[in-house]
């Protein structure tokens, strides 16, 4: 009796599926005969690459990208959230039929990575650097792979922007704190945000390691930063000003004691695409202000 | 049919069974007799070859019993333990059938079905085949396993071995009576039955030897009325006893206090 | 008396069920084939239809049907393990990962790859994946000795101590494994911190071929026990009286189940409760009859896999919902489920 009730609930369960897939057909089919067919379909899975293509004029060839590519904001009504790489699957991409795969070779899931060789798809991987070298670099990597060739125009914006700016005679010093949910990480050396600090004309408050740790009290009171630093979605997840100024040891330190806390999209900060420039310049607006 | 010379078994220094010597012939009930830690059930186990007590050698059938392919030695002895499992979740008559196991390789054939039923019948469970096995009451799960036990031996191979330990625990009276016929029917089949038991006076009334253990020794072997004296009794179990004859059967009466 | 022929019949329907539940998981997936349904892309595929578009190919071949593959053997081999676990135990709590060997293969399987790593360029991938492979089956194998070592003696198993020391590998595999992540570079790092999530994701035809054969092997040696497993219920002594030779067949489901657990944790990481659900359903049609419940077992481990990983890939469509989730959430009541009728019978 129990089995036939199984049974009898998968044969309805199969049915209904049958049924969802068809009306699912029916919408793609009408939405691809609306819009006009474009000579290239680029999925990007980077926040900087799809920025950099954005920017080189190619927003509406692409069609998919990973969750972390949030600027252009037109994105969203173009182009399908694929998720976020660690654990994105093959079949989404192939669904939006790209001709052209751009991706960076951080944080991709190297499962990810086979799939996507082994599906033949023309894909490109760039080696990202995170200093203003590294980035016009990519930017004519990039525009290399989607056959374009007018991409200086996107490397004196950045230099036009980092002229802008300002140095600080006295180099405050900065801590980048990453903050989700109740998990705290603080930046060390050789991430994009060290780098974004030195060239907004400040100083990385933490020198003695590399890349993401967890923060520590301890750690954070031997730093005794100037400012701390964090993403705007970050900050208002941990509870506003208020919240950061709670954090372990933040308030015997210079940050802490003074209220200087400043926040940036993260996209923005962490992209190290065409507004690199303007992401230095941003920062050290907010650097100047804040130690006045 | 089975014999075994100076059996030792030892935990540490201690001598759970100390040079036993044993032997059966076809067609015998022997009953082991004893108090509580004389080893009587040791010494089955050790016979039915459970436990490898060391050098010695047991042989069954002129054979020493190591030198059995198991399946085979199945066939020709079978053995109820004292301890049942208390948990098997399968209906009573899964667990009859389990005595056939021997003779079946996936699907069990009409005579491994009709050995599994008549046994049954024989213990009077047959009425319990279809219930769980976990809901049956002590004595009825004991009469369980006898079947099962008994299913076991139902072929057609000459002087088989049944060896019993303590197979009367939890049984009423009726069935203690029916299951010792039962054994008794066995053996007059040129069949051998080893059985330890705790009721002297039964095994006066059935077995055609008794072994009378004491602190891992022998401390009598014979026929009942050899066995069973007075002096014999009130020194192994250091209680006084008398013996009379069974006004009925004139097998000896065993009387304690 | 249920006999050889009901199984057949039981067999038989499952089977037809997996097949229905394999026809549903190939037509599910947010890729378009264009009009046409999966299961006619496959057939132009096994055909050598050479009009087939490429992606169509691949999409239905390398992904969803090498998926699917990959999740009857991995969810059949997971159950009978469970199963066959539970025989040698007496218990039906003992699984690969109650006990600890997913735990221990895990842990060597994360030592091969963080070794390995350093020599990845040089060996050839039937060789990396033999490597992680053969250290995941040596973990659940140490695992698995250390279990019955300290849970079990003549032949009785204390069901605490064997749950407890599952609890103790567990942990130390956790804490080691966790280590090897924290000091591994980039590279490493990714590979480990992936490949522990348990995913069906990375199915390739070369591991579904290797995955096969251990099935195979495995099988052929395990299937039928289920009437010396049964046996065994009796105790160890009674079972050897009828016939069976119980050391040899410890030994051999000792080694066969940490060989399946060794695999299926060294090609999708760590999925847990399959051997626990499958034979806990299995046993409210069968009882505790394992010359029924072993061999269904091995149908069942599949049908429950492959249901749950094709919801893991739809319901959140375009993203996916770790399967381990899925496969706890049935899991997490039916453990509690066991407790409360052990509790019953203290």
């Amino acid at each position: 009796m129990k089995k036939f009730i199984l049974a009898a609930s998968v044969l309805v369960a199969v049915y209904s599926c049958k049924k969802e897939e068809g009306a699912k057909k029916e919408n793609t089919t009408e939405v691809s005969s609306e819009t006009p067919k474009s000579t290239h379909k680029i999925v990007t899975l980077n926040g900087g690459i799809t920025e950099i293509v954005a920017a080189l004029g190619h927003e509406k060839d692409i069609v998919g990208t990973d969750v972390t590519s949030t600027y252009p904001e037109s994105l969203k009504a173009t182009a399908k959230d694929l998720g976020h790489v660690r654990s994105m699957t093959i079949e989404p991409i192939m669904a939006v039929s790209p001709t052209l795969i751009l991706a960076s070779d951080k944080d991709i899931n190297p499962e990810l990575m086979k799939k996507i060789q082994e599906s033949k798809i023309k894909t490109e991987v760039f080696k990202q650097e995170f200093t203003v070298d590294g980035t016009k670099k990519l930017i004519a990597d990039v525009a290399k792979a989607i056959g374009n060739t007018d991409y200086q125009k996107l490397n004196d914006k950045i230099d036009a922007d980092l002229k802008q700016v300002q140095p600080i005679a006295k180099k405050p010093k900065v801590l980048f704190i990453y903050a989700r949910g109740n998990m705290l990480m603080v930046s060390g050396t050789k991430t994009p945000m060290d780098a974004l600090i030195g060239l907004a004309g400040g100083e990385n408050a933490v020198k003695d390691f590399e890349d993401f740790k967890p923060l520590t009290p301890e750690a954070v009171v031997k730093a005794n930063p100037d400012v701390l630093f964090f993403f705007t979605s970050g900050l208002q997840g941990a509870g506003g000003n208020e919240g950061a100024l709670k954090m372990p040891g933040v308030s015997q330190t210079n940050a802490g004691k003074n209220k200087k806390i400043i926040a940036m999209d993260g996209g923005l900060v962490s992209g190290f695409g065409p507004r690199l420039g303007e992401a230095a310049v941003g920062l050290n607006k907010l650097l100047i202000e804040n130690t006045k | 049919m089975i014999k075994a010379h100076q059996i030792n078994y030892k935990h540490k220094d201690f001598h759970i069974l100390d040079s036993v010597d044993i032997s059966l012939e076809y067609g015998e009930f022997l009953a082991i007799v004893g108090p509580n830690g004389a080893g009587k059930s040791s010494l089955l186990s050790v016979l039915a070859n459970e436990i490898k007590s060391g050098k010695q050698n047991i042989l069954f059938k002129d054979k020493p019993i190591t030198a059995w392919e198991i399946q085979e030695l199945s066939k020709h002895k079978a053995k109820f333990s004292q301890h049942n499992s208390n948990d098997i979740p399968l209906e009573v008559k899964d667990v009859v059938m389990m005595g056939r196991y021997p003779y079946f390789d996936a699907q069990p054939k009409k005579e491994d079905l009709e050995a599994m039923n008549s046994m049954m019948y024989e213990t009077d469970v047959f009425h319990l085949k279809d219930r769980e096995y976990n809901t049956l009451s002590g004595g009825e799960k004991q009469r369980v396993h006898l079947s099962r036990v008994l299913a076991q031996l139902q072929n057609e191979i000459a002087h088989k071995l049944l060896f019993l330990d303590e197979p009367l625990n939890n049984l009423d009276v009726k069935h203690q009576y029916k299951a010792l016929e039962i054994i008794k029917k066995f053996t007059q089949k040129a069949n051998s039955a080893i059985v330890v038991l705790h009721d002297l006076n039964l095994a006066a009334q059935y077995a055609d030897k008794i072994l009378l253990m004491k602190s891992g020794k022998v401390s009598a072997y014979g026929t009942p009325q050899e066995v069973f004296t007075a002096e014999n009794i009130s020194e192994a179990y250091n209680f006084p006893c008398t013996i009379c004859d069974h006004p009925i059967t004139s097998n000896p009466m065993i009387i304690f206090g | 008396m249920k006999t050889q022929s009901k199984l057949y019949f039981y067999i038989a329907i499952s089977a037809i069920l997996l097949v229905i539940i394999a026809v549903w998981s190939l037509n599910t997936g947010v890729y378009d084939f264009g009009g046409k349904s999966a299961f006619e892309v496959l057939g132009k595929v096994i055909q050598g239809d050479s009009g087939l578009s490429l992606s169509d190919k691949y999409v239905v071949w390398d992904v969803r049907a090498a998926r699917i593959i990959m999740a009857i053997l991995i969810g059949s081999m997971l159950a009978v393990s469970g199963t066959g676990l539970q025989g040698l135990f007496k218990n039906p709590l003992a699984t690969g990962d109650l006990i600890g060997l997913t735990s221990g293969a895990t842990l060597l399987a994360a030592i091969a790859i963080v070794l390995g790593g350093h020599f990845k360029e040089y060996l050839p991938e039937a060789v990396q994946f033999s490597l992680v492979g053969i250290s995941a089956f040596i973990g659940a194998f140490l695992s698995m000795m250390l279990v019955y070592r300290i849970s079990t003696s003549g032949g009785k198993t204390n069901v605490v101590m064997m749950l407890l020391s599952g609890v103790a590998i567990t942990a130390i595999g956790f804490s080691i494994t966790g280590f090897l992540i924290y000091i591994s570079k980039d590279d490493q790092l990714r590979d480990l911190t992936f490949w522990n999530l348990g995913s069906l994701a990375a199915a390739t035809w070369t591991k579904n071929i290797i995955l096969t054969i251990v099935l195979i092997i495995s099988y052929i040696i395990l299937i039928p026990k289920g009437k010396a497993l049964n046996a065994m219920m009796l105790g160890e002594k009674d079972a050897q009286h009828l016939g069976i030779n119980v050391e040899r067949l410890k030994k051999q489901i000792i080694i066969m189940t940490a060989l399946m657990v060794g695999s299926c944790v060294a090609f999708s990481g760590t999925i847990g409760f399959v051997g626990l659900i499958v034979p806990y359903i299995l046993r409210l049609l069968f009882k505790s009859n394992y010359a029924f419940i072993l061999p269904l077992s091995a149908i069942f481990g599949s049908i429950l896999l492959l249901t749950a990983d094709t919801f893991s890939r739809s319901i959140v469509a375009p993203s996916e919902l770790p399967i381990g989730i899925l496969t706890a959430l049935m899991g997490g009541p039916i453990f509690i489920a066991i407790l409360i009728k052990f509790k019953k019978s203290l």
